[in-house]
């Protein structure tokens, strides 16, 4: 955020003090996808023969042509980031608290820990502990009313996927209630 | 156009339908009431649901959804002076003044009968439009898809609020996303790491919600205020508000024209519509009504006039052509695909009655929403009370539920996760997503044609430019990329050459 305080605004673009490590690490990870796209044509592409050839076989050919024009890009955003001249987003321009950081991030890993633990546990476990988990880091208070309604909704949205759509949910493989 | 209509009664005659649009209407204005929702993540939210559904009864939900989210904005515009979608914005300048007055009923009212009047007004233009747009269109050949393909990507990319290049690179992206799987015409397996789970390439559900459910619950995360719970007052609307909304027939006609007008028009959308519209309502005040600004009842009845009828201009291009205006068109185009239904001039000739059942959807949806925000406003404006502390978690729930459901697989989740990371980072840095969903849509169309095109020419590439409606085509969409492209002092110094010349 320091980085692009000091701007001042432009019709198209904000002329920025410096320009943000982010906005460089974007661009690298394009150049980086062009050039993926280029060694999977030159590499499994070739080897199977699909780079050559007519336009039906030639499976290479309309990706080798994106890939060049993402490169091309690449280079006009090089030039716009070396001028300084970069539009900012309203969520970049967004002042977030480093309290605010923090939570985010404790809910990503509780995200990230749900996926992992969803096959484990079961829908019904897993949802219900990581509505709580969220609640509680969301500032959600008392405690007991924060997981009622954790239990309430993982129950509710359970019923409408598995009796009305008819959607088998994650059964677990622990044993716990309400699996299988 | 009752052709149409007839043979989609078929289709449209079902529980399921008629249950759909009404759910879709409830949901469509609560995302819409509830400011940093709005009709994009409703739509998104409920995408996998459709998938357990007949394609006209989830086009239906979807696109209740569209049209009562355009309209439930202006809920919390009227009551709390904060929009509840973009769209609702204008409403705000003379919705909260009269609620200050002691007529906030009566805003949301008209609000609501103007939405609903106009949309139907927007649904009959779509209706005669769509059709006759496609009909023209029928008998273009791979050069003609080609070049119609590449104006889908372009537009969005360039007319789009932000960085014209960051919006091709990211419109690039999702046509590159598009390729992973087998490729149609060679069977080679493209970018699959020799996985067999890559092989039939990536779910477009876990793509839209990752990049723009995740994205955003992130930054209502950030964004704080987690306990914050506005103070509102009971309302309750009359039917009452259809007479007030008929008053002002003149203005709700010329809103809805231009709300039609700028919702075809890739990348203008609805905003630029209702705050047109209430400019020229502004020059042309109605006897006995309030000024403009301090409470006028028509500059509620322009702006959501203009901004629902966008929402049927808006569906001509993307149903006739497949080209879609914005991100929320996006959406509803790549529903199309997952129902089966091949946007373009082709779905008009190959699956009339499902088309037809849409149309009816759609006009059924405004007569609905009309109903419903009548009897549901009370509700809708409670909803208003919901912390975010809640609300995230069950808008985090309802994505990972709906994601999985589509294909009961664990691996979709991690798919999602993967591009929720991706759409935060690029959101961060102005990256437009929506060019994303459009790449991956009209990525295999573009690249088909195009090889097909190759295919049938001894000329290379340039057998294109013997078409004369691609080269049209693709002359518009350079001339379009040279604008752009233009550096805005020149633009500027352009026109005030242009303007001298005329004076």
């Amino acid at each position: 955020m320091s980085a692009t305080q000091n701007s001042r605004r432009d019709p198209d673009t904000d002329v920025v003090a410096r320009v943000a490590l982010g906005e460089w690490l974007l661009l690298a990870a394009f150049v980086a996808l062009a050039l993926f796209v280029h060694q999977q044509i030159l590499g499994p592409l070739t080897d199977e023969g699909y780079a050559s050839g007519d336009a039906v076989n030639n499976a290479a050919l309309f990706p080798r042509l994106v890939a060049n024009l993402i490169l091309g890009l690449c280079a006009l955003q090089l030039v716009q980031l070396l001028r300084r001249r970069v539009r900012l987003s309203p969520e970049f321009l967004h002042p977030a608290t480093r309290e605010t950081v923090w939570r985010c991030l404790v809910a990503s890993a509780v995200l990230f820990a749900y996926v992992l633990g969803l096959p484990l546990l079961g829908f019904y476990p897993a949802t219900g502990a990581f509505l709580l988990a969220l609640f509680l880091l969301l500032k959600a208070r008392p405690v007991w009313i924060a997981a009622l309604v954790a239990v309430l909704l993982t129950f509710v949205v359970g019923y409408v996927f598995e009796e009305l759509l008819r959607v088998v949910l994650p059964q677990g493989r622990l044993g716990l209630p309400g699996q299988g | 156009m009752f052709d149409i209509l007839l043979s989609g009664l078929d289709s449209f005659q079902s529980w399921q339908v008629i249950g759909g649009v009404i759910f879709g209407t409830v949901i469509g204005m609560v995302v819409g009431v509830l400011p940093g929702l709005g009709p994009l993540i409703g739509i998104i939210l409920m995408l996998p649901v459709t998938f357990h559904m007949e394609p006209v009864a989830g086009m239906g939900m979807l696109m209740s959804i569209f049209v009562a989210g355009s309209c439930g904005g202006a809920i919390s515009a009227i009551v709390l002076r904060i929009p509840g979608t973009p769209l609702a914005a204008a409403t705000l300048l003379d919705g909260y003044p009269m609620a200050k007055n002691g007529r906030a009923a009566d805003a949301i009212g008209l609000a609501i009968a103007s939405s609903a009047l106009a949309g139907v007004l927007g649904g009959v233009v779509m209706i005669l439009g769509a059709p006759a747009l496609a009909a023209v269109a029928t008998n273009f050949g791979p050069p003609e898809y080609f070049a119609l393909a590449i104006t889908g990507l372009l537009s969005i990319s360039v007319v789009s609020n932000e960085s014209t290049i960051k919006g091709l690179m990211t419109g690039a992206l999702g046509v590159l996303i598009a390729m992973v799987g087998s490729d149609p015409l060679s069977n080679a397996a493209r970018f699959t790491f020799g996985t067999n789970a890559l092989s039939g390439g990536i779910h477009i559900v876990a793509i839209i919600v990752g990049l723009f459910a995740l994205s955003e619950a992130a930054f209502q995360i950030l964004e704080g205020g987690f306990r914050k719970k506005p103070e509102v007052q009971d309302v309750r609307v009359s039917m009452r508000s259809l007479w007030m909304a008929l008053r002002h027939w003149k203005n709700l006609l010329r809103s809805s024209t231009i709300g039609v007008f700028f919702g075809a028009l890739p990348g203008a959308s609805g905003i630029i519509a209702s705050f047109t519209a209430y400019a020229i309502a502004r020059s042309r005040p109605l006897k006995g009504d309030a000024p403009y600004g301090e409470g006028a009842e028509g500059g509620v009845v322009a702006t959501e006039s203009a901004n629902n009828a966008a929402c049927g201009g808006a569906m001509i291009p993307t149903l006739a052509l497949a080209i879609p205006g914005d991100a929320a068109t996006a959406v509803l185009l790549g529903a199309l695909l997952l129902l089966g239904l091949v946007p373009g001039p082709q779905m008009f000739a190959l699956s009339g009655d499902a088309v037809g059942g849409i149309f009816l959807a759609f006009l059924v949806s405004n007569v609905v929403l009309f109903f419903v925000g009548m009897l549901m406003t009370p509700l809708f404006v409670r909803v208003l009370k919901v912390r975010k502390q809640y609300l995230v978690p069950s808008v985090l729930l309802l994505s990972i539920v709906g994601v999985y459901s589509v294909q009961s697989r664990v691996d979709d989740l991690w798919v999602m996760l993967i591009f929720g990371v991706l759409g935060f980072a690029l959101r961060r840095y102005g990256y437009p997503l929506a060019p994303i969903v459009i790449g991956l849509i009209l990525g295999p169309i573009a690249e088909g044609s195009y090889r097909r095109t190759l295919l049938f020419s001894d000329n290379g590439p340039w057998f294109i430019l013997e078409r004369p409606i691609a080269t049209t085509i693709l002359a518009i969409d350079l001339l379009v990329l040279i604008v752009a492209f233009t550096p805005s002092e020149w633009r500027r110094s352009a026109l005030g050459w242009v303007r001298l010349k005329r004076s």
